[in-house]
């Protein structure tokens, strides 16, 4: 479940099974003790929470928006950063801060922030997170300086097993391009480096911490031409390994979700498959403009020619499918759905506002395999979800790519039907909530009787009319959209209605329990000139028991925290007090 | 199948046009954070263009991906409505008792008339809004009188609600010394006998906050050119109107001004459509470049003053060269701006010594357009022009032999002024003098593309423009001025100079306008 941009969101509820303990589980929070709203830190402005779960916030106190750069691009707000768990300890960890200019690391052992140098550009700095308290002198130093006043995740990554962070650092002198570190977060030692810009070409990094880039030979003599080349480095090794070097004039690349296989495109057009964990080399195609291995990067590999005809292959098989020639769009992205059947794609597409013409093309065995059909016209590319055997999109997006239809259809695009109107573009979420599962303890459990799960209908929750306003700016970065927070439950699908939570909610002010049972919203948005973003009233609703529970008292919310087990952190800048809140209900 | 949107999202700069207005709904976004405050005034001037449908748009789509070069007699004839048709729509119009305007292609009707007389006819409100911006005025949704809704397509002009003032406070100085339309003409030996680029479009691809009709009227008149703003230049937004932040678009703004005025100085008859996307990324090298491909193919020559550090484009080249390629075969040239940071393309400063080049214009299907400057009366390489090596591309075939055997893409393909003095360009009711940049070169040599392919080219375009221009630059054709002296660099790598023939720093030079139209 991503966590405060929630737009629409398709629950899916499990009920009907035993818990480990053999007792059933009912469908909704138990609201017998009313909802806890404890206030925690400085009575202060506040913004840009970033959370640990409901473990630990971090937050800027008395943030000051920027001015715009040189070339009037927008920066960051900057403050106090503030470090804060649930019981009230709250720590200052440094001023002058760029909004999200800090995170938690995935181990949840530090937290990372950007701290001001005399240079006027940042470090690295890591916080220990064990123990009660944190002192100066347990930070680790990871990065001395060269870090821009922008978010953490703008110039950095953690690698997926979470063992590094791939961040960009501007040597001193340079004003572009920055190098790339690899941080070991064990420790924060600076493990690896490239020189001469290397950040700013493509990387990517497997399970097993072999990192795949692009990087060049760098020329500074006149008349010797850099050549750009495709490297790659096992990072528990380096530098005792060097980099090898798989290709030249690369232009595009993906490794297999296994991390078994990497494919790439050269500046020829050759797409071309290498073994990552034993060597082979195959050329799949030639004349590609554009390729990809799909969300799950298992494959097949989808890729366009220059006559713009999609092409579908698994990665060690002949071609199954060619569409005819002028079917894709060089901008469009492609998606498969669960079962593999059927793939996605659009025409006319406009990047700017996130949208295109959806057609759908069935995959063998089908029938009509490889013929393409149009599926809904001005569709949005970011809202893209499979509901069991239904399609859930956005149709008919207007001219900013701010809004759009939400539209259920079969999976092979018929039965198109739109379902309501107005829902906020790249907003939709797909929750299948459920009871948690409880820790193991070693006891033989016997589980569900039938030991299946039994899907019941989703629920539907989006914001419906929703307005853009782009002369507003909010502090925390976040889009200048409003609407409606309406919830639909599964007979929506079938002509059903909603039900209307607020009259105005500002996009991302709004969030789904992990549990997918309740939704935490700010209701009544009103723009604040001194929070300097929409503020509303906390409200709370149960997705799937007609009941209104007391709702927690709160007024003045602009951000919501995750929702974990009932608990969430919320920033109320305009309450009384001002500040940071721990809501448990 | 590409779907053209055709001329119902083309709004000609007239007073009061913000943007594409899709039929029936010209409501502007910005009405949505407005508050109405009354009525447009009945006896206000309004100025509006309607779109017509278009007919056989399939057959349309087809043309264009194959490649075909539709002229606008042509165009008219295939795809616009019938003459009869037109002239239904054009007298219901004038039975209204509006001022008509038809167009040669039937493709558009000007229409201008009192605002209540407009209303009447659309089946519209004139409404004022107040928001934070200012006071502006747009309809509400469009009802049109049945004679005119079974033609017409959409309209476009009826809301001033795009035209933001622009707060940058850009000091005017002294005009003196600084590149004017006439010396930018005898320069380049624009001569009377060449034309001035009569039956050619210009397309440029912008972003931010446009030219006003002020400013463009104001370069035409300060300078006395014989165009008209009216009849030749028009504004598309992609997206709608800008969504960047207000300094961005303004900074923008400054660059929109300068790309117009240059194709105004030197081709002042050719039509110029003002692509204006609504943010800069992915705006402008995503949906501009496919829109001028696609959707204005009449537009041989494309001028486009924006770039990045090709270190950072790896990823987009194969599409966006396959759209170049596109282009170049269906005889639209575009022309790229090439830096203005030397040998350092990716502006990295001093720490960093790596030479790096701009893209897209190392793209090998574009012209890219380095800089000169005068020094001491000799046109010379402008050491901030940017010229180099592609780190990624292969040497294309017409470079093969005519460039160093270095096995990658060369640039620049030519230069034109772009240093000292400095052009001067009309902005806010002021003459702003010394403007510097390939930023001012690539829209010269995209207006005198215009000139050479009305005198050259039949108004079809060039499809093999590159091929021609090194065969021409290689037989030492005095049609190409070649620029032997200064060079470029970035102040701490040593960087190319300038030398006889074709060199890193200015390609094969500057034009002659008048031998180049007949040697071409």
């Amino acid at each position: 479940m991503s966590a405060a941009r929630a737009g629409l969101v398709t629950l899916l509820a499990v009920t009907g099974c035993a818990g480990s303990n053999g007792s059933p589980v009912d469908a909704g929070a138990d609201f017998a003790i009313g909802p806890q709203v404890t206030h925690i830190g400085p009575a202060a402005t506040t913004c840009c929470m970033v959370t640990n779960g409901a473990g630990q916030v971090l937050y800027l106190a008395n943030p000051i928006p920027s001015m715009p750069d040189a070339q009037g691009r927008d920066q960051p707000a900057n403050g106090e950063l503030h470090l804060a768990n649930p019981f009230g300890a709250d720590f200052v960890l440094a001023q002058q801060v760029p909004a999200f200019g800090y995170a938690f690391s995935p181990d949840q052992k530090w937290a990372l922030f950007l701290t001001k140098t005399k240079t006027l550009r940042y470090a690295l700095q890591m916080a220990p997170l064990e123990g009660p308290e944190l002192h100066a002198a347990a930070q680790v130093t990871a990065v001395a300086d060269g870090l821009q006043n922008a978010a953490l995740f703008q110039q950095a990554f953690f690698t997926p097993s979470g063992r590094y962070l791939v961040v960009g650092v501007l040597p001193p002198k340079v004003t572009n391009s920055p190098d790339l570190h690899v941080i070991e977060m064990a420790g924060g030692r600076d493990v690896f480096q490239l020189v001469n810009g290397a950040f700013d070409y493509r990387e990517e990094v497997t399970p097993d911490d072999t990192m795949v880039y692009a990087d060049s030979t760098a020329s500074t003599t006149p008349g010797v031409p850099s050549v750009e080349g495709l490297y790659l480095v096992h990072l528990g090794a380096a530098p005792a390994v060097p980099p090898a070097r798989v290709d030249t004039h690369v232009t595009n690349f993906s490794t297999t979700a296994d991390g078994a296989k990497l494919v790439y495109t050269r500046s020829n057009g050759d797409l071309v498959m290498v073994g990552l964990t034993q060597p082979d080399q195959l050329t799949l195609a030639t004349d590609v403009t554009a390729f990809s291995l799909g969300a799950s990067r298992r494959g097949p590999v989808v890729y366009t020619t220059s006559d713009r005809a999609l092409h579908v292959r698994p990665l060690i098989q002949p071609e199954t499918v060619t569409t005819p020639p002028s079917s894709i769009d060089l901008f469009s992205p492609v998606a498969l759905s669960p079962d593999g059947q059927h793939l996605y794609y659009f025409q006319n597409v406009e990047r700017q506002n996130s949208l295109g013409d959806l057609y759908h093309v069935a995959l063998p065995p089908a029938a009509r395999a490889g013929q393409p059909s149009l599926v809904a016209t001005r569709a949005s590319t970011v809202d893209f979800h499979f509901v069991g055997d239904r399609l859930v999109l956005l149709s008919d997006v207007d001219g900013q790519g701010t809004t759009g239809d939400v539209t259920v259809a079969s999976l092979d695009g018929s039965n198109l039907r739109v379902v309501a109107r107005g829902a906020a573009l790249g907003e939709v979420v797909t929750a299948f909530p459920a009871p948690a599962v409880p820790a193991a303890t070693g006891q033989i459990g016997y589980g569900a009787l039938d030991l299946g799960t039994q899907v019941i209908d989703p629920v539907f929750a989006h914001l419906a009319n929703a307005t853009a306003d782009f002369t507003l700016r909010p502090i925390d970065g976040s889009r200048p959209i409003v609407g409606a927070l309406v919830v639909g439950r599964a007979d929506l699908l079938d002509g059903g209605g909603e039900v209307q939570l607020s009259h105005k909610v500002h996009a991302g002010a709004w969030v789904v329990s992990d549990d997918g049972y309740v939704i935490v919203y700010a209701g009544g948005a009103t723009w604040s000139r001194i929070a300097n973003n929409w503020i509303g009233t906390l409200g709370l609703y149960q997705t799937l028991v007609d009941t209104a529970p007391a709702p927690p008292v709160l007024d003045g919310v602009t951000e919501l925290g995750p929702i974990v087990e009932r608990s969430l952190f919320v920033d109320a800048p305009m309450a009384n007090p001002p500040g940071i809140y721990f809501v448990h209900y | 199948m590409k779907q053209l949107r055709g001329p119902a999202l083309v709004c000609l700069a007239l007073a009061g046009c913000s943007g594409p207005s899709p039929w029936p709904s010209t409501v502007p976004a910005r009405v949505a954070g407005a508050e109405a405050i009354g009525r447009l005034d009945a006896d206000v001037p309004v100025d509006a263009v309607l779109a017509m449908r278009l007919h056989d748009e399939a057959l349309l789509a087809s043309l264009v991906e194959a490649g075909t070069v539709l002229m606008p007699a042509e165009f008219a004839d295939r795809f616009a409505p019938s003459a009869a048709d037109y002239a239904r729509t054009v007298a219901a119009l004038r039975a209204q008792g509006l001022a008509v305007e038809p167009s040669p292609s039937r493709t558009t009707v000007t229409i201008r008339g009192r605002a209540d007389l407009v209303e009447a006819a659309l089946g519209t409100r004139l409404v004022r809004y107040a928001d934070r911006a200012g006071v502006f005025h747009a309809p509400t949704e469009l009802h049109p009188i049945a004679e005119i809704a079974v033609f017409v397509a959409g309209a476009a002009g009826l809301d001033d609600a795009g035209r933001w003032w622009s707060h940058r406070a850009a000091e005017p100085l002294s005009a003196s010394g600084s590149a004017e339309p006439v010396d930018l003409n005898t320069m380049y030996d624009v001569t009377p006998a060449v034309g001035l680029g009569d039956g050619e479009t210009v397309a440029i691809l912008g972003t931010g906050l446009p030219p006003t009709d002020a400013d463009v009227d104001g370069y035409i008149t300060k300078f006395a050119l014989p165009a008209n703003r009216k009849g030749q230049y028009a504004q598309v937004f992609l997206g709608g109107p800008n969504r960047d932040p207000v300094g961005l678009a303004q900074n923008e703004y400054g660059e929109n001004l300068l790309d117009v005025d240059m194709v105004l100085a030197l081709a002042p008859h050719a039509d110029i459509v003002h692509v204006l996307t609504a943010t800069n990324s992915p705006g402008l090298f995503a949906d501009g470049i496919q829109y001028i491909v696609n959707q204005l193919p009449q537009a041989h020559q494309v001028s486009v003053s924006f770039g990045t550090c090709e270190r950072v484009a790896a990823s987009e080249m194969l599409v966006m060269n396959q759209l170049f390629r596109q282009a170049e075969a269906q005889g639209q040239q575009w022309f790229f701006a090439s830096g203005d940071n030397g040998t350092d393309g990716c502006r990295d400063g001093k720490g960093n010594k790596v030479l790096s080049v701009n893209w897209p214009s190392s793209s090998p299907y574009v012209m890219s357009v380095g800089g000169t400057q005068v020094v001491n009366s000799v046109e010379a390489a402008w050491f901030a022009g940017g010229g180099g090596q592609s780190e990624i591309l292969d040497k294309p075939a017409y470079q093969i032999g005519r460039t160093p055997n270095d096995g990658v893409r060369d640039q620049p393909d030519l230069a034109a002024l772009a240093g000292t003095p400095g052009v001067a360009i009309y902005g806010q009711g002021r003459v702003i003098a010394g403007v510097q940049g390939t930023s001012a070169a690539a829209p010269m040599w995209a207006a005198i593309w215009a000139l050479l392919d009305a005198g050259k080219g039949g108004g079809k375009g060039f499809s093999d423009g590159h091929l021609r221009l090194y065969q021409l630059g290689a037989s030492g054709a005095t049609g190409l001025r070649d620029i032997t002296t200064g060079g470029i660099g970035d102040g701490t790598t040593p960087g190319y100079p300038a030398t006889a023939g074709w060199d890193l720093a200015s390609g094969w030079g500057v034009p002659d306008v008048a031998k180049l139209v007949t040697q071409w």
